[in-house]
Formats: C-alpha cells, sequence, structure tokens
C-alpha cells in the first residue's frame, strides 16, 4: 500500500497551470526524487500536497495520505497534518526561521503544537535533543541563540530537527541544500540520511540537481512543464532515460568524473595578469545605529595568481572565501589595499589615468546576475553599442559590430530592437557576454556566470564560452563554486579557502590528484549523476562550519577542519599550528603547488573516510 | 548601552543646539517686536519705543542677544516674552497640554493604525481593504486645519442632533465647571475627544499604510511557511511570528511621525484653542517673538530626539539582529 498517491493533480494560478494533471506514489519508507529545471512546478506540487499554496491558486485532482483526500480538507484538519505526520523543509535556510524568536523556542513549538500536553521544559528538553541530533554542537547553549546567529547549514540543520520532531511518515524536503557550499550540502544531506534513519519517514526530495538524486532517492520523478516527463527507479533512470528529455538533462550536467576536454599544452605564453600578495581587509562593524568597529575581515589575504596568454583560469571556493573580492580588486586598475597587480604588463599603482582608462577596454567583467545586470530601458542594441561609444567608436564601426557581437553570441541580428526583458536567462547572459567582448578585450573576468542558470542552458553558455576562448583565443579569470564547470572550462584551477590559495595547477593534475586536504573534500562533496558510482564512493565530509574570515585559525587556515589534521601526531600538528603553509611544488608535480606542510605525506592518499 | 546612550545624547544636544541657533538668528533678524507700538495711533513718544527696544536688548548684535539668551537658558532661567511675562511661569502647564495631545494621538493612532493595517494586510483586494485605503488616503491628504474644522461642524451637528453639548471645542475645559472629580472629568474628557482624534486620524492613516506593507511582506515570506509547516494553522503563524516581524518597521517610523505630530498640533492646538505649545509658536509669530519661538523650537527638537532614542530602543529590545554585542 503507498503511504502518498498524488493522482491528476492540477494547480493554476488564475489562467496559468504551474502543475498539469501529474500523478505519482510513494510507499512507506521511500525516497521519491522529484527533479526538474526551475519552475517547472516542482515547489507548487509540494506546496499544494500540504494547502500551503495562497489562497487564489486552485487545485483539483486528488492527494491521498494514508487513504485520506487531503485536498479539501479544512485547515484546522491539515494543521493537524502538517509537521506531525507529514513536515516539510524548505530551501532558502536563511529566510525560512522567523528572525526574532530564539531556536529552541521555534524548535520547541514544533513539539508542542502537536502535543499541547507536554509541558514547556520537556518540549524544551526535547528541542536540544533534536539540536544535538542533527549535530548542532553544544546544542543547549544554541538553543538560546536566534537565527542570525547560525550559518545557513546549521540554519537547515534545525530546520530538519523540526522537520523529524514529531517522527513523521512523510518528509517533503524542498531543494534543501540548493542554496548550500557543496562542503556544507555534503554535511546536509549526511544529517538527512541520519533523520530518515531515525524516523523511518519517506522522502519526496525535490531538486534540480541529478547527483543528489543518485546518491539518495529511490525511485526519480522528472518534471517539465508541469508534467512528469518520467518516472523510473533510480539505476533505470540513470542507465537508461526512457524519455528524451531526461536523457538531454543527463547529457547536459557537467560532471566533476567527466572525460576531460584538454586542449592539449598551450604554448608558452606572456602573462596577462600578475597578482602578488594581494589582501583586502573590510572593517567589521557592529550595531545597526551607531557603526562601530569592532575586527577585521580577512576577506583576501595575501593571494598570489599568474594568467598566461589565452589562458582560462578558474577560482574555486565556497562562498565567502574572497573569491569575488579578488576579482573587484583586480577590476579596480587601482593600487590595491596590499600586494601588487599587474595587468597586461603594467603594474596598477603607477598609472596614470588616460593609461587606466585605456586599459580598462582590454579588461572586461560578466557578472552572475543576468538580470541586474542589463539596464531594462535599453535594447540590447544600445546595451552593446554602448562600451564601443564610451571608447571613441564611430557611428559606422558600431552598426557593423554590435549585428557582428550578436552572431558571435548565438543571437540573432534582430535581437537588438528588444529589450532584456524579452529574453530568457540564459539569452541574457549571452548579451552580457556580447557587451564584455564588444571592444576586443585581452582579458575577460567572469564571476559565476553561469550559476544562476539551469542546467540545460548553462550547458549552451558554457559550450559558448569554450567556442571563444578558441575562436578569439581569450585570456579568462573564471569564478565558480561549482567544480563540474570548472572542469569543463578551465586550463588551470586556483581553489580558495578563507582569503587564501591553497592549491593551484592545471584542471588535469588538480582534479586527478588533488594535493590539499580541502581541495579532496571540495572534490568529494560534489555528488555524481550516476547512482552506482556515487554510492560506490567513500566521502570526507568536514567537521563544522567554515571558520568565520574575522577570526581566521593561526596557522593554517583549514586545520578546524582539516581531516589530516586529525590523524597527525602532535609534532606534525604543532607546524599546523604555528606557521601558514606556503605555497609550493611538492617533489613530482609541474606547474601545481600547494600550501599544506603535510602534502607530500602518505594521508592524503590513504585515509579518505565517510 | 550607557555608552550608546551617552553618545547619542551628545550629538542631540548638538543638533538641538543648531536648530535652536538658527531659529533664533532668523527669527532675530526678520522680527520686528516693535511695529505694534508704532503703529499705535495716537502715536506713541519715540522716547518710549526707544525704551521698549532697550528692554528687548534690540540695540545689541544679534549674536550677542543670543548669547545672553543662550546663558541665561543655561542657568534655568528661559527669559521674558516681549510682553514681559516669564517663559517659566507659562512653558510647563503650555508643555503638558501639548504632550497630552501627542502622547494619546501617538498611542491611539499606532495601536489603531496596527489593526487598520494587519486587517487591510490578511484582507488583501477584499471590500474592507479598499475602504481602508481609500479613507487613509483621503486623511492622509486632507491638511489639519481642513479635517480640524470639519470635525468641528460635525460636533456642532451632533449636539444640534442630540439636543445638548457632548463634544466640546474651545479650550481644554470649561472654568464654570462646579462639583467634584466627576464633573471635572467628564468635562475634560468631552473637550479631549475632538483635538485627539484630529491629531490621530492622520496618525493612523499613516500607521496603517506602513503596517500594511510591512504586513504584506511578512505573508509572503518564508518563515511563516515554516510555521504553518510545523502545524500552526494561518491564524497562529500570524499571530506567533508575524506580528512580531511586521510591527518592526512601525517603530522606526516613529521619529518620522513625531515631526508630522507637531505640525498637526500646532495646527489643531489653534483650531481648538488649546493653550498648549502649538498655539503659543503662532501666538509667538503674531507678536514677532524671537524668544517663544525659541522656546518652542527648543522644545520641539528635544521631542523629536526623545522619539529617536525611543524608537531605537524600542527597535534593539525588539530586534535581537540589532542589538549591540557589548
Ligand atoms: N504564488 C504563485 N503565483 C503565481 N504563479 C506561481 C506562484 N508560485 C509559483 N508560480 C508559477 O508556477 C510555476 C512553477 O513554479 P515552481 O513550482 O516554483 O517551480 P520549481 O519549484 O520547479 O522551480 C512557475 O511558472 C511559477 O512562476
Ligand atoms: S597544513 Fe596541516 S592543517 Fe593545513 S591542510 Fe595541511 S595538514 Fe591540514
Ligand atoms: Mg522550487
Amino acid at each position: 500500500m503507498s503511504l502518498l498517491d498524488v493522482s491528476e493533480l492540477t494547480v493554476s494560478f488564475g489562467p496559468d497551470e504551474a502543475v498539469r494533471g501529474i500523478g505519482f506514489t510513494i510507499g512507506p519508507g521511500e525516497v521519491l526524487g522529484l527533479v526538474g529545471e526551475s519552475g517547472s512546478g516542482k515547489s507548487v506540487t509540494a506546496q499544494a500536497m500540504l494547502g500551503l499554496l495562497p489562497a487564489r491558486s486552485r487545485c483539483t485532482g486528488s492527494v491521498r495520505f494514508r487513504d485520506r483526500e487531503l485536498l479539501g480538507l479544512p485547515e484546522r484538519e491539515l494543521a493537524r497534518l502538517r509537521g506531525d505526520r507529514i513536515s516539510m523543509i524548505f530551501q532558502d535556510p536563511t529566510s525560512a526561521l522567523t528572525p526574532v524568536l530564539r531556536i529552541g523556542d521555534q524548535v520547541a513549538e514544533a513539539v508542542r503544537i502537536h502535543r499541547p500536553r507536554l509541558g514547556a521544559r520537556a518540549a524544551e528538553q526535547r528541542a536540544v535533543e533534536l539540536l544535538e541530533l542533527v549535530g548542532i554542537p553544544d546544542a543547549a547553549r544554541r538553543a538560546n541563540a536566534f537565527p542570525h546567529e547560525f550559518s545557513g547549514g546549521m540554519r537547515q540543520r534545525v530546520l530538519i530537527a523540526m522537520a523529524i520532531a514529531n517522527d513523521p511518515d512523510l518528509i517533503i524536503a524542498d531543494e534543501p541544500t540548493t542554496a548550500l557550499d557543496v562542503t556544507v550540502q555534503a554535511q546536509v544531506l549526511e544529517v538527512l540520511r541520519t533523520a530518515r534513519e531515525v524516523t523511518g519517514a519517506a522522502i519526496l526530495l525535490i531538486t534540480h540537481d541529478l547527483g543528489v538524486v543518485a546518491g539518495m532517492a529511490d525511485r526519480v520523478a522528472v518534471m517539465r512543464e508541469g508534467q512528469i516527463a518520467e518516472n523510473a527507479s533510480v539505476t533505470d533512470l540513470f542507465d537508461a532515460p526512457s524519455s528524451p528529455y531526461t536523457a538531454e538533462l543527463l547529457a547536459a550536467v557537467p560532471r566533476v568524473d567527466d572525460p576531460l576536454k584538454i586542449r592539449g599544452e598551450l604554448p608558452q605564453a606572456p602573462d596577462v595578469l600578475r597578482v602578488h600578495g594581494l589582501t583586502r581587509h573590510y572593517p567589521l562593524t557592529t550595531g545597526a545605529l551607531w557603526r562601530r568597529r569592532t575586527g577585521t575581515v580577512h576577506a583576501v589575504d595575501g593571494v598570489d595568481l599568474t594568467v598566461r596568454a589565452g589562458e582560462t583560469l578558474a577560482l574555486v571556493g565556497e562562498s565567502g572565501c574572497g573569491k569575488s573580492s579578488t576579482l573587484t580588486d583586480i577590476l579596480e586598475l587601482r593600487a590595491p589595499m596590499g600586494g601588487s597587480i599587474e595587468v597586461l604588463g603594467q603594474d596598477v599603482s603607477t598609472l596614470d589615468s588616460r593609461r587606466r582608462r585605456a586599459l580598462r577596454r582590454d579588461l572586461q567583467v560578466v557578472f552572475q546576475d543576468p538580470y541586474g545586470s542589463l539596464d531594462p530601458r535599453m535594447t540590447v542594441g544600445e546595451i552593446l553599442a554602448e562600451p564601443l561609444r564610451v571608447h571613441g567608436f564611430g557611428r559606422a564601426h558600431i552598426g557593423r559590430r554590435v549585428p557582428e557581437l550578436l552572431d558571435l553570441v548565438g543571437l540573432r541580428g534582430d535581437h537588438a530592437q528588444r529589450f532584456p526583458a524579452e529574453f530568457s536567462g540564459g539569452q541574457r547572459q549571452r548579451v552580457a557576454i556580447a557587451r564584455a567582448l564588444a571592444c576586443e578585450p585581452k582579458l575577460l573576468l567572469l564571476d559565476e556566470p553561469v550559476s544562476a542558470l539551469d542546467v540545460s542552458v548553462r550547458a549552451g553558455v558554457l559550450n559558448l564560452l569554450r567556442e571563444l576562448q578558441i575562436r578569439l583565443g581569450l585570456s579568462t579569470v573564471f569564478v565558480a563554486h561549482d567544480l563540474a564547470v570548472v572542469r569543463n572550462i578551465a586550463d588551470r584551477v586556483a581553489v580558495m579557502h578563507l582569503g587564501r590559495i591553497v592549491e593551484c595547477g592545471p584542471v588535469a593534475e588538480v582534479f586527478a590528484h588533488p594535493a590539499h586536504p580541502y581541495t579532496r573534500a571540495l572534490l568529494s562533496a560534489v555528488p555524481i549523476p550516476d547512482p552506482v558510482r556515487e554510492r560506490a564512493r567513500t566521502r570526507i565530509v568536514l567537521a563544522g562550519d567554515p571558520p568565520s574570515p574575522a577570526t581566521p585559525p593561526t596557522g593554517c587556515r583549514f586545520r578546524t577542519r582539516c581531516f589530516v589534521f586529525e590523524v597527525l601526531d602532535d609534532e606534525q600538528r604543532g607546524a599546523c599550528i604555528r606557521t601558514d603553509p606556503d605555497r609550493r611544488s611538492p617533489d613530482g608535480m609541474i606547474d601545481h603547488d600547494v600550501a599544506c606542510h603535510h602534502a607530500e605525506t602518505g594521508y592524503l592518499s590513504g585515509g579518505s573516510r565517510r | 548601552m550607557g555608552g550608546y546612550l551617552l553618545r547619542r545624547g551628545v550629538v542631540g544636544l548638538a543638533l538641538a543646539f543648531c536648530a535652536v541657533f538658527l531659529t533664533y538668528c532668523l527669527t532675530a533678524l526678520t522680527f520686528d517686536p516693535l511695529a505694534a507700538l508704532r503703529s499705535r495711533t495716537p502715536p506713541v513718544p519715540p522716547s518710549v519705543i526707544a525704551a521698549k527696544s532697550a528692554e528687548l536688548h534690540l540695540d545689541q548684535p544679534v549674536p550677542q542677544r543670543f548669547l545672553t539668551w543662550f546663558l541665561a537658558v543655561v542657568h534655568g532661567d528661559l527669559g521674558r516674552t516681549n510682553s514681559g511675562t516669564a517663559i517659566d511661569a507659562e512653558i510647563l502647564d503650555r508643555i503638558g497640554v501639548s504632550l497630552r495631545l501627542f502622547v494619546l494621538g501617538s498611542a491611539i493612532g499606532i495601536l489603531l493604525g496596527i489593526l487598520v493595517g494587519v486587517l487591510g494586510a490578511t484582507r488583501q483586494y477584499r471590500f474592507s481593504d479598499h475602504v481602508g485605503t481609500l479613507v487613509s488616503f483621503v486623511l492622509l491628504s486632507t491638511p489639519v486645519f481642513l479635517s480640524a474644522t470639519l470635525l468641528k461642524y460635525a460636533a456642532i451637528e451632533l449636539n444640534q442632533a442630540v439636543g445638548h453639548n457632548v463634544l466640546l471645542f474651545t479650550g481644554e475645559y470649561e472654568p464654570t465647571v462646579s462639583g467634584g472629580f466627576w464633573p471635572h472629568a467628564v468635562d475634560r474628557l468631552q473637550h479631549l475627544v475632538l483635538p485627539t482624534l484630529s491629531i490621530a486620524a492622520a496618525q493612523i492613516a499613516l500607521y496603517s499604510r506602513y503596517q500594511r506593507n510591512a504586513m504584506l511582506d511578512v505573508l509572503g515570506s518564508d518563515f511563516l511557511r515554516t510555521a504553518a509547516a510545523k502545524g500552526l494553522t494561518r491564524n497562529q503563524a500570524i499571530r506567533r511570528h508575524g506580528l512580531r516581524v511586521a510591527v518592526l518597521p512601525i517603530v522606526t517610523m516613529l521619529v518620522f511621525s513625531s515631526g508630522l505630530m507637531i505640525v498637526g498640533g500646532v495646527i489643531t492646538e489653534s483650531v481648538f484653542t488649546w493653550n498648549g505649545m502649538g498655539r503659543w509658536l503662532i501666538d509667538g509669530i503674531a507678536t514677532q517673538d524671537t524668544t517663544i519661538v525659541t522656546t518652542v523650537t527648543l522644545f520641539v527638537a528635544v521631542v523629536v530626539l526623545l522619539c529617536g532614542t525611543v524608537s531605537d530602543l524600542l527597535y534593539a529590545a525588539l530586534d535581537p539582529r540589532v542589538r549591540e554585542v557589548r
């Protein structure tokens, strides 16, 4: 007998149908993955089942839970089920908790609302137990904290704690890890597994990440435009997708275990960008009313980078590690707070304003958000003409160049008359790229250019970038947090952690023989969209949160999370605690350097743990 | 916290000083307190005018006059009006009258404003919400002198319809009332209703607009959905989680609305002939009296600054995110 039986479910907002007659079942204890691109109707489906949609939505069809129809149930009775028999976890942990109430009270409320006879003290106690279960360190004390004092990963743990508070039969998790870094995602998925073991609940796991599904789900339903394109067991789906859409999706996902698209040896070329000892500190202030400096955020702390002509260097790391600050400093073309930056052979601290302006033309940037970066009141043609005009090109040249640019990025000439609002995210990102290329820059900076795009669109934009690399011989710095994307586009990769580069080398080298423990953890945390390989992997799950860049640990900044450090003897640990390792090439590594005291020791090759 | 309040106090005093200094100088330069004397018929002898001028120190340069006044204020002497009455003798009564209006008006404005706003948001686009929106826009766009006068006429109609004077609209009390506590209390209340209503109306309208928007934000928020997913009904979720967050923006409004309220107070007091600070300001301008106008400015500055501090403290108490780590 199935636990949940959805059939013919249709949800409409006014005349728009967001979900169109879908059906699926979930058995007791089963994990069903619901995958699809954004806007395909996954979240609407989940919320419709629990009656959480706004009042102006209309649901028809049937949602049966333990043979009881949920659609049309009066609010009181639905509320009695919610959080008790069926609970839900949402995507964005930053806003999912009430900001003005204590964590412990919010968890305790989840318990008490369904067991009013349980006393306040008992509920508090239970809340602390639950927080311990989901891995909140020092739970009894932390229960008194407010949500803003918790990191994103910790808040998601709290939400899981609330979801399992009453031993539910079904947990609906809507993109529970999408807003998190990979290393934190690995932790949270681990907690979700624990939660499942403890409660025996079935899980409806909604995600757009096929890798996550491959590792967690028993069955998978693929959703597209409000309908289910395919529903199959996880092995069947990945082995032999029956719907062409699934096949397309699977082919479009970049994977960390893809064969490398090596461009061959790049010829020795001059450096177009040289960054040495770059430092950027921000003052840390407290008080919303009376700002007062209370510390320093070491956003970038001694970064060394070189980019050779024609090469793509990827800068990867978790959010907040200083990637964007590094880019911004380079873009400024002014003397940095500390260290030196040399663009196309010119030290930027020595530039006068005329030469700086000339250099601006050679250095262009594309940002992550294709919605915010284009002026909505300008046509695409005007957007592309603007940089050309600024740099003094004539009308005739501009008239020729605009269609050329559109063609270059795979758009049509007549797109020039349209406004950004008429384009999809992927097309806008193409416009942004075309604008950056307008003045034929020598160095292109890309700040997470595909992170906001859906899988299938992302593949297209990545292909475009790869093509441009070859056709134009562009030199690029590509900032990303997605290692699979990096593997697909970069020649060299620099791994950044807490304001420092911890490892740098050719993509093939770094991905095949990661030498820094952090790089290994990152690589191991990326889920692979292949159920067999994904489940057979041993995974390094880092303990705890990334340390705050305001109070980095002494010595090696990774040591509080380092799994190698844990197994070292006291003398070896001493080095990690005392000195911040410099980057150096361990024996036998060419053009590949690492900032770890113990990169050569056997620990790295041997000791991987689950 | 102590340090914060101290710094705030110092800056506040500096701001108040600037306001007072500018007001004093501007009025001293433009006012002509002797005009009334000069235009009398039969003409006043020049020696009298000169004597009055000397009495008011009009023969001294403005900065010096300011300094004299200011030093006296620091020593607790607020000076005299042009006609010679001591400011000290009147100010406390007048402050009492104004604050009564101010405090009651704010309290009613905030409470009703929040209520109307929350109801409007939870019933968005229903009939009652449309009515609320319409009424508050009308109230917000009606100048106080008009709405106060209309209130007055409405009261006259009411009194006639009932057949005796229920609502009174001149002064704060009737000197002729005799008897014990109750007759006095009733009399005060009869006088209080209209001015309070006049001053609170715009406040209710303003607060309800803000509260409605803040509440709409909260209604669409993720944390309210989380609360519902935990098993709270919509109303429970709004009561336990939504309201606390939705009133936060209102708290910061307190400062801005205090300014609005004082303007409203000036006109309300004049229309209903209440002898508060607002009416004094009008009197002061009419008699070209620098001391009165500057004194009222000082009072307004202090009230606005106090409101600012109260709103900051309240905000910190309600929102853990801005509580400073000390
Ligand atoms: N509250 C709403 N009002 C109107 N349309 C909505 C609302 N919520 C979602 N939609 C629409 O429903 C469709 C499916 O959305 P959603 O379920 O959030 O997609 P997914 O979760 O798969 O990314 C989208 O076209 C979206 O714009
Ligand atoms: S230096 Fe020590 S702590 Fe740092 S990464 Fe290497 S082993 Fe870990
Ligand atoms: Mg969604």
